[in-house]
């Protein structure tokens, strides 16, 4: 099956996103992230300090976690070469790294909807900052759907050459059960557990891009081979 | 007929003379490790935490059944022994008695669960919520953390022993390994807990 | 139970056992502020027990040693934050 150059596009795509988010949560302030337990005024004061800022960056963000999309439709084209005809793993991945990209940028906009306008009352604010953050960190589960999808294909792949590498399968089984560091979110405003804390966030994010990198690098060695043998035929 | 992937194949097959091979396979150490680095910064957290009140968390410990404590951590490590006798039944191709002690790993497992029951609920009808203090807080969420990888390690040790039938091929020996590994840093890691939550703190 | 004792699993479990009781021992009943020198020594005992699971019943015994190379990373850098955290707090 000869493959498509343009899935090299969700490949570089990765540090597209990367720059992106970079920039974009520096800009916005959502790096490193606010407190769970602020007060209406500092609430305000994140929101409205420097608005411009923070349009930029939520923009910049919105639009960068675009690249995960052809990200996840990247990864599924060589795990649709796995499973065969139906896929259903693949549509998987792809549905959630589509998730992920809906969710990130309705939240975004949230905010963007939000700062529109001077003169909100602060606990409305503070309100809307809950709204934004605990969404924000807390919705795992369409990045878990993605790991548990690849972990099942990896798994699933009975081939004599596999394509992908088993310990890619084990590497998306461990992402998708401590993707679950963010779920106690809703339960804490200070602590570790918190949408700010050590484990929720800081962890969190970072057993994503433990993830996310090897797995570009791998999927990119896929569909180069791909193309190479439809070159070579 | 068997498809033996070269990551099993590379585990399998010893490293010429030195008589090494990867227990299980790559992949399950990668997970392995992993794992135990999140636990290492929730161990970390937990020291911290205390750091900030360690009066409260002195208290909290006290709390804690010492008996039932104990009891969890010698049921975990008699289940460890019963599934590297299983694995090693396993492999010596005795089907029925590696299934048997894949089993009697499990009701361990099904005790311990048994034990942090009655534990917790011990506490939660004295009053201790996650929300009364970052003691309970944090024995809670790491305990729950735990006991959730007991539930996961429990289902692999019965999909391994499904497995076990009538002898293993090397494809199924490295997941039979791999699931016996899991569980073992299930133990392991309780082992850091125990110390930590009810002796230390 | 002779054929029980020479399997290094059981011996290994008897060990581990003991290990166990004689942390609780040193460490059930302690209070705050006192013996910390003898709690740190019980997170250490934790961590050789930890060890001892990895050598034998994971099989790192007979493991390559890169990978025993990445176990006893974990092992030194954890234990040595959970010791050096605790004396601090």
């Amino acid at each position: 099956m000869t493959g498509h150059r343009s899935a090299l596009i969700g490949i570089w795509s990765a540090p597209f996103i990367v720059a992106g988010l970079t920039a974009g949560f520096l800009l916005a302030g959502l790096f490193p992230p606010p407190p769970a337990d602020a007060t209406a005024a500092e609430a305000t004061e994140k929101l409205f300090g420097d608005v411009t800022a923070l349009r930029i960056g939520l923009l910049i963000t919105s639009i960068a976690v675009t690249g995960f999309t052809f990200w996840g439709a990247s990864v599924a084209s060589q795990m649709r070469r796995i499973e065969g005809v139906g896929a259903p793993m693949a549509r998987v991945m792809l549905a959630g790294s589509a998730m992920l990209t809906t969710m990130t940028i309705m939240y975004c906009f949230l905010f963007l909807g939000w700062v529109l306008r001077e003169g909100r009352p602060e606990e409305m604010t503070l309100a809307v900052y809950d709204l934004f953050w605990v969404p924000f960190v807390g919705i795992l589960m369409p990045t878990m759907m993605m790991g548990a999808a690849l972990a099942i294909t990896v798994f699933g792949d009975r081939s004599p050459t596999p394509l992908f590498p088993r310990w890619v399968g084990w590497l998306s089984a461990w992402y998708a059960i401590g993707s679950l560091a963010g779920a106690l979110v809703p339960f804490f405003t200070t602590g570790p557990f918190a949408w700010n804390g050590g484990i929720a966030f800081y962890t969190a994010f970072t057993e994503f891009f433990v993830w996310f990198f090897p797995v570009t690098i791998v999927a990119r060695r896929a569909i180069l081979a791909q193309l190479a043998e439809a070159e070579a035929a | 007929m068997s498809t033996i992937t070269p990551d099993v194949e590379r585990s399998t097959r010893e490293e010429l003379g030195s008589g090494k091979r990867v227990p299980g396979e790559i992949g399950v150490w990668i997970f392995v490790l992993a794992d135990l680095v999140i636990f290492g910064i929730l161990f970390a957290a937990v020291l911290v935490m205390r750091g900030d009140d360690p009066a409260v968390f002195a208290e909290g410990r006290e709390h804690l059944s010492q008996g039932l404590g104990l009891l969890n951590t010698l049921i975990l490590l008699t289940s460890s022994m019963f599934v590297v006798l299983g694995v090693d039944a396993a492999r010596e191709g005795r089907g029925s008695t590696a299934r048997a002690l894949f089993a009697a790993g499990v009701a361990c497992g099904l005790a311990f669960i048994g034990v942090k029951a009655i534990e917790w609920g011990g506490h939660l009808s004295d009053g201790f919520t996650a929300h009364s203090n970052d003691f309970y807080m944090m024995f809670y969420v790491t305990t729950g953390v735990h006991l959730l990888h007991v539930v996961i390690g429990m289902a692999g040790l019965l999909g391994v022993r499904a497995m076990v039938r009538n002898g293993i091929d090397p494809q199924r020996r490295a997941l039979v390994e791999s699931g016996g590994i899991y569980w073992h840093m299930v133990d392991l890691l309780w082992l850091v807990i125990y110390a930590l939550f009810y002796l230390a703190v | 139970m002779s054929g029980l004792l020479a399997k290094p699993a059981f011996r290994v479990w008897l060990f581990l056992a003991a290990a166990t009781v004689l942390s609780w021992w040193l460490g059930a009943d302690h209070g705050l502020g006192s013996g910390e020198a003898v709690i740190a020594v019980v997170l250490v005992i934790a961590f050789v027990k930890a060890w001892f699971v990895g050598q034998w019943f994971m099989e790192l015994r007979t493991a390559p040693a890169s990978l025993n190379a990445w176990f006893y990373a974990w092992l030194v850098a954890c234990a040595t934050a959970v010791v050096v955290l605790y004396l601090a707090g």
